[in-house]
């Protein structure tokens, strides 16, 4: 809050008339940092990406022959690329669901009034303060094959000595699991905020009339945080589609590039290979994707968001 | 009966918190023993000791990896704030023609991944110079639509008489920003300043893609750097670097746990 005091008056200060800013003044100036960093950066290199995929490059990255479609037409008949489609669709779906079920699973036991419920608040939340560089990691110890505890459990447990980052299933759900432990730091504190603003009065009135805490779950919690619930899934498939860093260090893509996913692919295209114009197809292809889920978005949260 | 209840719960609680921490509280763990004991399974060890970080201090440039990332998220916090907040001004508090055309064109930045514009911001980069550089790993996000649509959200709340009473005692446009509406909106800037510090300090694939040498390396990419070295692997000094690494972070989340609560559900609900 602003006390009146803070801003004092000087003594002199006589009331202005509203004025009329002159031009130099005008909303210009306090947009043009902004648009000059957003026309370089975010403008032009969409408008670049789209020019190069409709080209053949060279190995520096020019434009060398037009080709039209040509590079979608390419990589929509490579196997490899539709096997990283297809594989991040599943890893998508796998983890947005994840993540959500852990997130709703954690959010209602915080939510208990209970002694030492900011301990386990913050415990829950911790992972967003993981990167996830740090986060991969960490994982990458727990999958190691000599040391790593998930390794030596399977192993007492009878799948004798697994490599688990070298089998294609394995990868995947090595990726699937450590993603979903990354995201549902995020996710927790969205929903506990959520689900705290429901009227404790609707599980009391609940609780009377004898409905289970199941039943509570479905016909009260959840119908009050969907739009909360559905803000998390859009941001969680946005995000689930960029998964980058824990197939960089994790896996590489790889065993058989199970897990080289559609942003790695184009960054091993383009930095890897040098082809820019089947990358920029690739990024296209992504963006695509993004673009639907966040327009998706955008239209049903409008209402929630506009303030005015 | 309602104690046996408290019961479950509790234990519940501690046990998902003890699987949800694992790997984090393994990772602690881990970086406090002897690689020799690791390596032989002795987790149940107790020859605690803080020699790894000693060692990751002394024999890997992680403390340099994270000068570099304090330097270059700082710059972007700062340069966000700036940027982010003069346009959020101009939608929030002033009149202009095109404004909706041009805050759409603001807002549809968000639906573009920027995953899909490094090849050309990588070449961009390279034009100017840039390469493995501070400039070039911060300029590029002196700006965010994210950034400018919620201070804008936050700068709306302000109330219509603050404006006309700063008119009434000749403030100035900056001095009304400065003065009145950064006060006013603070929980809104503490999160969104905490929110950009803690999405670039965690930034992995720009960095990937345009550092070369340990001189502006920042930390995430440099935990790639000293995991794939040949010669690296020294368990309890590669736990040790990636804890070093995250803790920052972590204790950013810790204390500003509330901020992150209530700005980034202004996105989702409105309670």
């Amino acid at each position: 809050m602003v006390s009146h005091n803070e801003t004092a008056v000087p003594a002199t200060a006589t009331p202005t008339p509203a004025k009329r800013h002159p031009w130099w003044r005008s909303a210009f100036w306090f947009l043009l940092p902004s648009l000059v960093i957003m026309t370089v950066f975010t403008y032009y290199p969409m408008v670049m990406t789209v020019f190069n995929s409709l080209f053949a490059t060279n190995l520096t990255g020019a434009a060398a022959k037009f080709v039209g479609f040509g590079n979608y037409v390419t990589i929509f008949s490579d196997p490899l690329f539709f096997k990283s489609l297809t594989n991040t669709f599943i890893f998508v779906a796998c983890d947005s669901v994840g993540v959500i079920l852990l997130a709703l699973l954690l959010a209602r036991l915080a939510t208990a009034r209970i002694r030492g419920a900011g301990f386990f608040r913050t415990a829950f939340a911790s992972t967003m303060g993981v990167s996830a560089a740090a986060a991969s990691i960490l994982w990458i110890f727990l999958f190691n094959p000599s040391v790593g505890l998930i390794s030596i459990g399977l192993k007492q447990l009878g799948f004798g000595n697994v490599n688990i980052l070298t089998d294609p299933t394995g990868a995947m759900i090595a990726v699937i699991l450590s993603s979903i432990w990354m995201g549902s730091g995020f996710a927790f504190l969205n929903l506990l905020g959520a689900l705290q603003s429901v009227p404790q009065d609707y599980y009391d009135v609940a609780s009377l009339a004898g409905w289970s805490s199941w039943r509570q779950t479905w016909k009260i919690t959840i119908p009050m945080v969907s739009p909360t619930l559905f803000f998390l899934i859009v941001v969680e498939v946005i995000g689930a589609f960029k998964t980058f860093t824990q197939i960089d260090l994790i896996t590489g893509g790889g065993p058989d590039n199970t897990t080289n996913f559609i942003a790695y692919k184009v960054y091993q295209d383009a930095f890897n290979y040098r082809n820019i114009g089947i990358a920029s197809a690739e990024a296209i292809v992504l963006t695509v994707i993004i673009a639907v889920a966040t327009w998706i978005q955008f239209r049903y949260t409008e209402r929630k968001v506009y303030y005015q | 009966m309602k104690y046996a209840k408290r019961t479950i719960h509790y234990v519940l609680l501690i046990l998902i918190a003890l699987l949800v921490m694992a790997p984090l509280l393994l990772g602690i763990w881990a970086s406090l023993l002897p690689t020799t004991d690791i390596v032989a399974g002795h987790f149940n060890s107790l020859n605690i000791s803080l020699n790894n970080y000693v060692a990751a201090i002394q024999t890997t440039p992680v403390v340099l990896y994270m000068w570099n990332s304090l330097v270059i998220s700082s710059l972007i916090m700062v340069g966000q704030l700036i940027f982010c907040t003069l346009a959020a001004y101009a939608f929030a508090f002033l009149q202009f023609r095109f404004k909706n055309g041009i805050f759409f064109a603001f807002l549809i930045t968000m639906m573009l991944p920027f995953e899909a514009q490094i090849i050309p911001n990588f070449q961009t980069v390279r034009a100017l110079g840039w390469l493995d550089s501070y400039p070039g790993l911060t300029i590029p996000f002196f700006t965010s639509a994210f950034g400018v649509f919620m201070l804008r959200q936050a700068f709306l709340q302000v109330p219509r008489e603050l404006k006309e009473y700063s008119d009434l005692i000749g403030l100035g446009r900056l001095q009304f920003l400065t003065r009145i509406v950064l006060p006013y909106t603070r929980s809104t800037i503490i999160t969104f300043v905490l929110y950009t510090f803690l999405t670039h300090w965690n930034a992995y694939l720009w960095p990937l893609i345009t550092t070369f040498s340990d001189a502006h390396r920042p930390t995430q990419v440099g935990l790639k750097q000293l995991q794939s070295e040949d010669t690296f692997n020294n368990w309890g000094v590669i736990m040790a670097t990636a804890i070093m690494v995250l803790l920052p972070t972590l204790l950013i989340l810790i204390i500003g746990q509330r901020y992150f609560r209530k700005g980034l559900n202004a996105g989702g609900v409105k309670g």
